[in-house]
């Protein structure tokens, strides 16, 4: 009974709060160049915005179009279940998946937007969609090379258990397997996210955009919820870094409704770092000429593993 | 005594660093270079004697060590250093009095000169073997400064593929000392003991056999590198053919045998613990480098590049020599060492004469030495045979002591291909120095002073006639001092 | 050596090896500067841990020297002399493109690996990461070395070799005499005026420091 109270809270966590999470990250990259920023709100105010709107659906758009934003956010959501957000032990849900199952339904996600993309027939969708199956297939390899850091650090896959043999252990923290891993998982981060450096995010009127270009097309409810889904998408990925790899501590137990309010509460605290990263590499770096997108993700792969071949070499 | 004859042997020749920075001209950094380098052959000679009667020096914890072998390689660099010294003189006499050097560039030449050779023979004289790599390196150095003297664009490039190169070598020289050193881990001594020769010898049993191959691999990579073994060859051509003559004669007779006495220190070691294993890996590399050799003198313009090519063979001899092992291989590649280091100094020397006069390093522009320079042709004539192992000059003895050595081993296929490619290297290295000695004189060609000086002429000529004692006659007390060191090497 | 001794040393021998990665991948000669910098700082911070941990005097000077010289000196030589007065920006001769290099490096990272496993080093001083870590850095130097043919970049990879000895050095037999190291520094340093020195006249006489101008001497 817990265990699913619990399990929704967490989803109901990541849904809710995943536009917050976005408004703090803009008004802190605002307030990093000087401006004032919009509100904490705004994206909420802007989904509400949205909602309201009719949608204009191309002729040319079939039923792929219209069902992917669906899609996706049932993927998300999907994923919020699965993976530690505010407790240490798997929930009810968690047998749905592993760390690679997981990346699977998050690639379906994306799978499905960019064939959306490419539905309408409009050339800026086609531009966007090949190049987003482009930075993926690059950065798929990488993924699956950090799924074995983590393999190697804890014999499984499973994100639970990766904190429990992280957050028990010192020395395990300190492995240099452990430390490139999350080096690695933090570049694909911003890389399947389209941070910089490989996309620049917000604007709708660059050329190069990768995952502005796939929605262009969208407007109204549908465009609501795939904006809302990238966000939840940011928003995973950011708690699964910090969860899984950076901070595992700060958890609540799986048998207290109480461990996991605390669980919420260390995790908002936990994104205020991760964002304030985010943050500074937005301001700081400049956006990456794309075929020197290859060498980014290069770089990712290659940590990840010299992090494994030192897993063999170094002993905890 | 003892002691202060060590001492003199890198003392003598390390005083002319000085010399250049006092004032003095040409003539008197020439004059310093030769007396330091007979006063350090003299003090060698002594020490030699000494050797062979009594046992081997060893002082402040193994960081100085003589034994036979290095006082044998000590006489061999000392008097390539009194014979390069003599060259310096007409060298540094001639090119000064015609404004091709300026001062600051005969200043260098003293000093670095000096240097070099008081840490070639400085570095036959330790038996700590971090010690004969720091000094190896440093020789390295003041040499490169050698190279780049005259300072062309070829020269400082030559220079550059040179230092770059060799300090890669000798750096995987340092990790394969690393490995014997740590092949010693489990021996009871103080830190210092543990990287002499003599206390890893005597343990040779107690060293662990898997790092010490590795390490044998990697120090004779390295230090093959400093000596010129193919493929690890690629920088000596140029650095030998842009330096100036003394300084070739220097770095082909000298540098190249210190950078053998530490790959025999190593061979030594690894024989005693790992048999045969030494031996092979010798023989691969020896053939490869007699082989580059041979190939590359075939069509070889540049008459310096062709010595150049001609060192790599013979270092090739010595070390198959060494490969063959046993009595007559050590022996004939010991005495290879003294042969060849005697007869390429004659022949860079009287390079550098040709240099002087022609102006040019390639040989198709220099036609009738014999005619136009008597002593200078008949040297290059006797040179290049005595070089090439033709009776009767000594490298012929070396030579054939080697082959004879092949031939009592199990592969005597091999004595068979040594011969091939001596053959070959000798229709090649012949052909050019007969075509530059014989023939008329072309019209076009710059004399300058056609008498050769006695100065010049005299290390050219005490050089062949040493060559031609030792091809007939080997004194009993050299025969004596390489028969001590045969006794070294197991 | 105590466990949070060889978390310490284990995370210095990665970062060294990072380092030695980073300078391969890049082509900017500020950048090869910096790196090598930071890679001598890391590798005097790992000599002052075995010297503390082990109580050995002479590893702390070694520390010292190791940070003044190669993580201060050579850098800030180079750079004036060399980076600045020349105003070299990007190094256009490289034989082999970046991130080729970079997984040729990650081979050779396994090829070091392998070598030295555990069964062939059966007496280590101390049971660490670093050795393995050591010799990978030596063979990416050695790439560095030989898959730049610009001069700078050429003695950066010699430089990033030493470090590699050096680090293996203190780690598998803690240090060889000191005068022998020493000795090592001062021929590191000798090496390295003279290596700036020739690559000043080469840029005066050839108006390029690439090695692959360097075509004159053939045959």
């Amino acid at each position: 009974m817990i265990g699913v109270v619990l399990q929704v809270i967490q989803s109901a966590v990541v849904l809710f709060l995943a536009p917050l999470y976005v408004g703090f990250i803009s008004r802190c990259e605002a307030i990093v160049e000087s401006k004032r920023g919009p509100s904490l709100f705004q994206p909420y105010r802007d989904i509400v915005k949205q909602l309201r709107k009719e949608s204009a659906i191309s002729e040319n758009a079939t039923w792929i179009f219209r069902v992917a934003p669906f899609v996706t956010f049932s993927c998300y959501l999907t994923v919020s279940a699965i993976v530690p957000i505010i407790t240490d032990e798997p929930l009810p849900l968690a047998f749905l998946a592993d760390l690679i199952g997981g990346a699977f339904v998050l690639m379906l996600a994306s799978f499905s937007i960019t064939l959306a993309a490419l539905d309408t027939g409009s050339p800026v969708g086609g531009l966007a969609a090949s190049r987003t199956a482009w930075v993926g297939s690059l950065a798929e390899p990488s993924l699956i090379l950090v799924f074995f850091t983590v393999a190697a650090l804890s014999n499984s896959d499973n994100p639970y258990l990766e904190n429990h043999a992280i957050a028990n252990s010192l020395s395990a923290y300190t492995l240099p397997t452990h430390l490139l891993g999350l080096v690695a998982f933090f570049m694909i981060v911003l890389a399947e996210n389209g941070r910089i450096p490989i996309d620049s995010h917000g604007g709708s009127t660059e050329i190069s955009m990768i995952e502005e270009g796939r929605v262009l097309e969208y407007s109204g409810r549908e465009y609501a919820l795939v904006k809302w889904g990238s966000w939840m998408k940011l928003f995973l990925m950011s708690a699964i870094f910090m969860n899984v790899f950076v901070v595992p501590w700060g958890l609540g137990h799986a048998n207290s409704i109480l461990g996991g309010l605390q669980g919420v509460g260390a995790l908002l605290g936990k994104l205020v770092v991760c964002g304030i990263v985010i943050v500074i590499i937005d301001t700081s770096f400049a956006k990456l000429r794309f075929f020197r997108i290859a060498e980014y993700l290069g770089a990712s792969f290659l940590l990840a593993l010299i992090g494994i071949v030192t897993g063999y070499v170094v002993r905890k | 005594m003892t002691l202060t004859l060590l001492i003199l042997t890198w003392a003598l020749p390390l005083a002319g660093a000085i010399v250049p920075w006092l004032g003095a001209r040409a003539r008197v950094i020439g004059i310093a270079a030769t007396a330091g380098g007979a006063g350090s052959l003299a003090a060698a000679v002594t020490l030699a004697v000494r050797m062979l009667s009594g046992h081997p020096i060893e002082r402040l914890d193994g960081f100085v060590y003589l034994d036979s072998l290095s006082a044998f390689f000590v006489v061999t660099v000392a008097l390539v250093v009194t014979l390069a010294g003599l060259g310096s003189y007409s060298y540094l006499r001639a090119e000064e009095e015609r404004g091709e050097l300026s001062p600051l560039q005969v200043r260098l030449y003293g000093t670095s000169f000096a240097l070099f050779a008081a840490l070639m023979i400085a570095a036959l004289e330790t038996g700590n073997l971090g010690l004969l790599w720091v000094l190896i390196e440093a020789s390295t150095l003041a040499s490169a400064v050698l190279v780049a003297l005259e300072a062309r664009a070829s020269s400082l490039e030559a220079a550059w593929k040179y230092i770059i190169i060799s300090s890669f070598g000798v750096t995987i020289a340092l990790v394969g000392t690393l490995f014997v050193y740590y092949s010693a881990a489990s021996l009871r001594m103080s830190p210092d003991q543990r990287l002499t020769w003599p206390s890893l010898f005597a343990h040779a049993g107690a060293l662990q056999a898997p790092s010490l191959r590795f390490a044998f691999l990697l120090v004779l990579v390295g230090y093959g590198t400093k000596v010129g073994l193919a493929p690890m060859h690629t920088w000596l051509p140029d650095a030998h053919s842009e330096a100036p003559s003394p300084a070739s004669a220097m770095l082909s007779a000298a540098l190249l045998n210190t950078g053998m006495y530490a790959i025999i220190r190593f061979q030594a070691l690894t024989a005693a613990v790992l048999g045969r294993y030494a031996n092979d890996v010798l023989l691969v590399f020896g053939f490869a480098s007699i082989l580059v050799g041979a190939l590359f003198m075939i069509g070889c313009g540049n008459f310096k590049r062709l010595f150049a090519y001609s060192s790599i063979e013979h270092m090739g001899v010595i070390a198959v020599g060494l490969g063959f092992g046993g009595a007559l291989g050590i022996y004939g590649a010991l005495l290879q060492v003294l042969t060849h280091a005697i007869g390429k100094s004659v022949l860079f020397l009287t390079s550098g004469e040709v240099v002087l006069r022609y102006r040019t390093r390639t040989a198709s522009e220099v036609r009738g030495l014999l005619s136009l320079t008597p002593v200078v042709g008949l040297a290059l004539l006797l040179g290049s045979l005595a070089i090439l192992g033709s009776p009767p000059f000594g490298v012929f003895l070396s030579e054939f002591t080697i082959v004879r050595a092949s031939f009592t081993g199990p592969a005597s296929w091999l004595g068979f291909l040594l011969l091939a490619l001596l053959v070959t290297a000798f229709i090649a290295f012949a052909r050019t120095t007969t075509g530059m000695v014989f023939g008329r004189p072309s019209g076009e060609a710059v004399i300058e002073r056609a008498a050769t000086s006695r100065v010049a002429a005299a290390p050219l000529l005490a050089g062949l006639g040493l060559l031609l004692v030792l091809g007939i006659w080997i004194p009993a007390g050299l025969n004596d001092l390489i028969m001590h060191s045969i006794r070294l090497i197991p | 050596m105590n466990s949070s001794g060889m978390i310490l040393l284990n995370l210095l021998s990665v970062l060294i090896l990072l380092c030695a990665f980073a300078c391969l991948g890049s082509k900017l000669f500020d950048r090869y500067l910096t790196y090598y910098a930071l890679q001598s700082v890391l590798l005097s911070a790992a000599c002052a841990v075995v010297a503390y941990y082990l109580d050995a005097p002479a590893l702390w000077v070694l520390a010292v020297l190791t940070m003044l010289i190669k993580g201060v000196g050579i850098p800030v030589t180079a750079r004036r002399y060399l980076v600045a007065r020349l105003s070299l920006k990007r190094d256009a001769a490289i034989t082999l493109g970046l991130s080729t290099s970079l997984i040729v490096g990650a081979v050779l990272t396994g090829i070091a690996y392998f070598a030295m496993r555990p069964s062939t080093l059966p007496a280590r001083l101390l049971d660490t990461a670093a050795v393995p870590l050591a010799m990978a850095v030596v063979l990416l130097g050695s790439l560095c070395m030989v898959v730049r043919r610009h001069t700078i970049a050429q003695l950066i990879g010699w430089l990033i070799l030493e470090n590699g000895v050096f680090l293996a050095a203190i780690t598998l037999v803690a240090s060889f005499p000191f005068i022998v190291e020493a000795g090592i520094f001062l021929d590191l340093v000798a090496g390295v005026l003279i290596m700036l020195t020739l690559v000043s006249g080469l840029a005066l006489r050839l108006a390029s420091t690439s090695a692959s101008e360097l075509r004159g001497l053939r045959g």
